[in-house]
Order: C-alpha cells, then structure tokens, then sequence
C-alpha cells in the first residue's frame, strides 16, 4: 500500500505550487471523502421515508417525511446539495479518466525522458480529457442548480 | 485478499456506482418529473419499489467504494501495523452498519420488514 510520508500537509493539502494532475489527485481526494460523509447522512435521511411508509401503512400519514423535507427545502441545504452534486461528478469523471490510465488508455506512447522531462499522463489524450471532466463536471452542477433552486424552491 | 485484488473491486464499483449514480440523478430530475415532483412521499414510494433491488445493489457498490477509500486513506497514513488493523475493522463496522441501516430502508418499501 502507498504511504504518506510527506504528512497531512504536505503529502496531501499542500498542492498549489504542483502540476495540474497533482492538484486534480486532491480534488479527487476532497471531493470523495465529503461525498462519502453526504452518503453517510443520507442513508439516515432517507431512513425517513421507510417511518413514514410504515405510519401510512397503519392508516396514517406521511407527516416524518413531509417536516423532514419542509426543513430540508431552503436555499442552505440546497447550496449544500449542489456542491454534493459537483463533488459527485467530478469524482466520477476523474475517477473513469484515472481507471483508464490505469489501464493504460490515452496516455500515449512511451518516450525517452529527454528534457524538459513531462509525464506522458500530462500530455495529449489524459491531459485534454481532465479539462473535459472539469468543464463538464460544471455543466452538470448548473443543471443541477436549474433542477434545486428554479423547479425546487420555485426562484 | 491482495491489496491489488481489492483496488480492482475498488475500480470496478466506481464504474458500478458512475451508472447507477447517473440513473439516480435521472430519477431525481427529468426522469422523475423535476427535483420537487421526485421527494413528494408518493413518488418515493414509487421509486422504491420499482426499484429496490438496484437501489440494493447500489448501496452495495456504494458501502464498498467509500468505506474502502477512506480505509485507504487513513492507511497511507502509515501508522504501524496495530493502526492499520483497528481502522481496517472501524471501517468494516461503519460501513456494515451504514449498509444494514440502508438495507432496513429498502426492506421496508419491498414490503420485506414491517
């Protein structure tokens, strides 16, 4: 297994003085332990909907899930939704694109180290596809934005 | 298990999780008639039972993916063998309890628990 010897700081967090890789390597890290932490929080969010189901179920009414979403439906938690949802698709994207240079796929040919000495990840296909997962990572988000704050809280 | 064999099944539930993720974010959207429309009780009651069992699934990929990133994480922190052990079976435990608590859910709307 890899180990951090460079620390917390360094080994992780410090990345604004590194290469485009090395700053998309701790977005991907950021970015999956917050959308594990959300997914934490939603099983127990959605556990909601199973009481509610139960109460309706005895000749009730849905009243755990309705608060539930009565609180969760305001522009705060809606703003936290969408950085889940831009977390989540970048994650995704970046981590297709780290699949695929695992395997070797568009990382070009080998090429002898001659100076100026640059990853062949950095070059060519890996290189254009990281810019395409950002942008598309951002077009997904305003979509995202357009389905929670103009059709969910009606702006 | 190797550690190789563990980082494929890593892999292989992200790729999983990007098509069952996307489906989930249909179902939330334009294919469950807009964001409000998907959380009305009645429309969760739909999605849950039409499908369940990929939700299931889903939980699975997701249980797996997250709780042994975070293992992985944790261990690059190389903190000795004692270190490794005990947040190898935290996770193990968070992650078992996260999935049965998910599963409970899931049950519940397949008519399976009451």
């Amino acid at each position: 297994m890899l180990q951090n010897k460079a620390g917390l700081y360094r080994g992780w967090l410090k990345f604004w003085n590194r290469n485009w890789e090395r700053w998309l390597y701790t977005m991907h890290r950021i970015t999956g332990v917050g959308v594990g932490l959300y997914f934490v929080a939603h099983i127990w969010e959605t556990s909601y909907s199973a009481t509610a189901f139960i109460d309706v179920s005895r000749g009730g009414s849905p009243i755990v899930w309705s608060s539930l979403m009565n609180f969760l439906s305001n522009e705060f938690f809606h703003t936290g939704l969408l950085l889940v949802v831009l977390a989540a698709t970048f994650h995704a994207m970046n981590g297709i694109r780290l699949f695929m240079a695992e395997q070797g796929l568009l990382i070009g040919r080998a090429k002898p180290p001659t100076f100026p000495m640059v990853a062949s990840s950095l070059r060519g296909g890996q290189r254009y596809l990281s810019i395409a997962i950002v942008i598309a990572s951002f077009i997904l988000t305003i979509y995202a934005f357009y389905q929670l704050f103009i059709i969910g809280l009606g702006w | 298990m190797r550690q190789s064999r563990l980082m494929l099944l890593q892999y292989l539930t992200g790729v999983g999780i990007v098509i069952l993720g996307a489906l989930h974010f249909a179902l939330l959207s334009f294919a469950g008639g807009g964001y409000k429309n998907a959380l009305e009780f009645t429309s969760v009651v739909s999605v849950y039972t039409t499908f369940g069992l990929v939700f299931e699934l889903f939980l699975v990929l997701l249980t797996y993916h997250i709780f042994y990133g975070f293992k992985r994480i944790l261990c690059e922190l190389h903190q000795g063998k004692v270190y490794e052990t005990a947040v190898t079976w935290l996770m193990v435990i968070a992650g078992g309890a996260t999935f049965l608590w998910g599963t409970r859910t899931i049950l519940i709307f397949l008519g399976v628990l009451h």
